[in-house]
């Protein structure tokens, strides 16, 4: 566990959750995550990385132990609508297929979605519209509808709604799935200077090229659900015996490259 | 690492690792192109989409209304055309969004058979035996079964007040139609759901008609992929029962990532902000040319109020 003198913005104290019981996605969990940091949740598919995130994210509640965000213990019981805004005022979240975020009929009214729910004045939501399609270089986009975008596209819209919010927190959920390489170096630029800007960015991935390049710390998941290993994201990678044995590396996978 | 492969094709079976004569198939072709008719159909989806998008972006007479002064417009005419029996008056209500329609840059041809080729012919088609002497008297214009034949005293037929009942009836859904396509081709959806909500339509309402319009073509790009990797899976004819099997399962398939959808959408709007209550941003002016269209369209139906006593 790596610990250093920063605020604690999550803290997972021996949770579960199962969608169905008999199989538990997350059992006797418990993490913690400071504020700036970034962090690869890694783990081969169907680990409960996802869930994970969507906990983080108070979309969903565990069944058991406790969990802290932001100082405050989160429970379904005390998430209230004014409790709900806020507290999604301060994390973004990114899904992993952006077709699930982008429900408005044009691009503009997408960006301005997040901004006009959390009560920001109509002149400062078309500021922010402005400059984050400027930033993100969807200015032409704005008046178009998501459907009929690329998947390259619907991803950078995707991240302007949700930066367009200015989080604290951004969680990614396979940031890097349905991109080209051009837009995957785009995204990482970004979130370098995003983490460098003092973000706190949690990522779920189980590409393990992507892992060193956006995070410095890595929470790892085996095929039980259980948390492997959480260490520095180099040391990490030098331990192929453990990435072999959480599938995250497979020996005849790269034979075959 | 040669000897790691072949470990890795150890497990895979001899007749895989075979060329293909492709000698054993035997299947006659399919005369119901059942699947390609199903995929030109979810195509055509998208075709209506991109063909409704062609003419809203004009900067045409209808496109540069403001949607709520359009909006209520159409809909007062379509309101009009369900209260009024005289037929000339109905006969200028159907050509009044054909000269709209000129006016906003619409291929005439195109419209008129979106409008009136399925659905009012349809409507007239149906619409007969219900106007028969059997139901609607009056003189005999054209006879189908004379008086006496089949137990029928006065016979079986058409009397000019029939014909002019099931004419109404077709005019009726032609104008409607009219109305509700020059409005959907000279608008695009995101100002009908803005206006909507200006004229204080409640904004969950609105939001509902939103993600509908949204996600029909999400799932419409689901079911396409569906139809196309069977399509590829499909050597020769299929049995009729094993395609409605097929679209059963299709439709089961669907209806249950609909709802994961569904699910995942409402996640994603709680995560910016959405409680229940949503915000609209859109805002419209008034301007000089919706004031003209107005007092225009004041006058048109003024016109045809009259006309209703005069004709």
């Amino acid at each position: 566990m790596i610990t250093e003198q920063k605020n604690t913005l999550f803290k997972l104290d021996s949770i579960a959750f199962a969608y169905s019981e008999k199989e538990p996605v997350l059992n006797d969990l418990s993490l913690e995550i400071f504020e700036g940091e970034r962090i690869s949740i890694l783990g081969a598919n169907g680990c409960g990385k996802t869930t994970l995130l969507k906990i983080l994210s108070g979309l969903i509640f565990p069944q058991s132990g406790e969990f802290t965000a932001f100082g405050d213990k989160i429970e379904q019981k005390n998430f209230s609508d004014k409790f709900s805004k806020v507290y999604h005022r301060k994390i973004g979240f990114i899904f992993q297929d952006s077709d699930i975020q982008l429900f408005c009929s044009t691009v503009y009214e997408e960006l301005a979605f997040g901004p006009l729910q959390f009560g920001l004045s109509q002149e400062l939501v078309k500021q922010r519209i402005n400059e984050t399609a400027q930033m993100l270089d969807i200015e032409h986009l704005l008046e178009k509808t998501p459907y009929k975008l690329s998947s390259g596209e619907k991803k950078k819209v995707a991240i302007a709604s949700v930066l367009i919010l200015n989080p604290d927190v951004l969680i990614l959920d396979e940031p890097t799935s349905s991109l080209d390489p051009r837009s995957q170096s785009w995204l990482l630029r970004l979130l370098h200077t995003l983490g460098d800007a003092g973000k706190t960015l949690i990522f779920a991935t189980h590409n393990l090229n992507l892992v060193p390049e956006v995070s410095d710390r890595a929470v790892l998941f085996d095929e039980d659900h259980n948390i492997a290993a959480d260490m520095l994201v180099m040391e990490l990678l030098k331990d192929e015996e453990l990435l072999k044995r959480v599938n995250l590396v497979d020996d005849n996978y790269h034979a075959c490259l | 690492m040669t000897e790691q492969r072949n470990n890795i094709y150890s497990d895979i079976p001899a007749w895989l690792l075979e060329k293909n004569l492709y000698n054993d198939m035997e299947a006659s072709a399919s005369k119901t192109h059942f699947i390609r008719k199903t995929l030109k159909h979810i195509s055509e989806v998208f075709e209506n989409e991109l063909f409704c998008e062609k003419f809203a972006g004009k900067p045409l007479f209808l496109q540069s209304i403001d949607p709520r002064v359009k909006l209520l417009t159409l809909i007062f005419y379509m309101v009009l055309s369900s209260f009024t029996s005289n037929i000339v008056v109905l006969l200028i209500l159907a050509v009044i969004p054909l000269l709209y329609a000129k006016l906003s840059g619409l291929e005439l041809k195109d419209y008129i058979r979106r409008s009136w080729l399925y659905i009012p012919v349809l409507v007239l088609v149906f619409s007969i035996p219900g106007v028969t002497s059997l139901f609607v008297k009056g003189s005999p214009l054209v006879t189908v079964l004379r008086p006496g034949v089949m137990g029928l005293q006065s016979g079986l037929y058409f009397s000019m007040n029939g014909i002019e009942v099931a004419l109404r009836i077709a005019l009726r859904a032609g104008i409607s139609l009219s109305f509700g396509f020059l409005l959907l081709l000279t608008t695009r959806w995101s100002k009908i759901t803005s206006a909507l909500a200006l004229m204080h339509v409640p904004l969950l309402f609105i939001s509902v008609l939103n993600m509908a319009y949204r996600y029909i073509f999400v799932i419409s790009a689901m079911a396409c992929d569906m139809m196309e990797a069977r399509y590829l899976r499909t050597v020769g004819k299929l049995d009729t029962s094993d395609n409605r099997r097929f679209m059963g399962h299709s439709v089961a398939h669907m209806f249950i990532k609909s709802h994961y959808l569904s699910e995942e959408i409402y996640d994603a709007m709680r995560c910016r902000g959405f409680t229940g209550r949503p915000v609209s941003c859109d805002k419209f002016k008034v301007k000089g040319t919706d004031i003209f269209f107005i007092i225009n369209n004041v006058i048109i139906v003024l016109i045809l109020i009259a006309g209703e006593h005069l004709f």
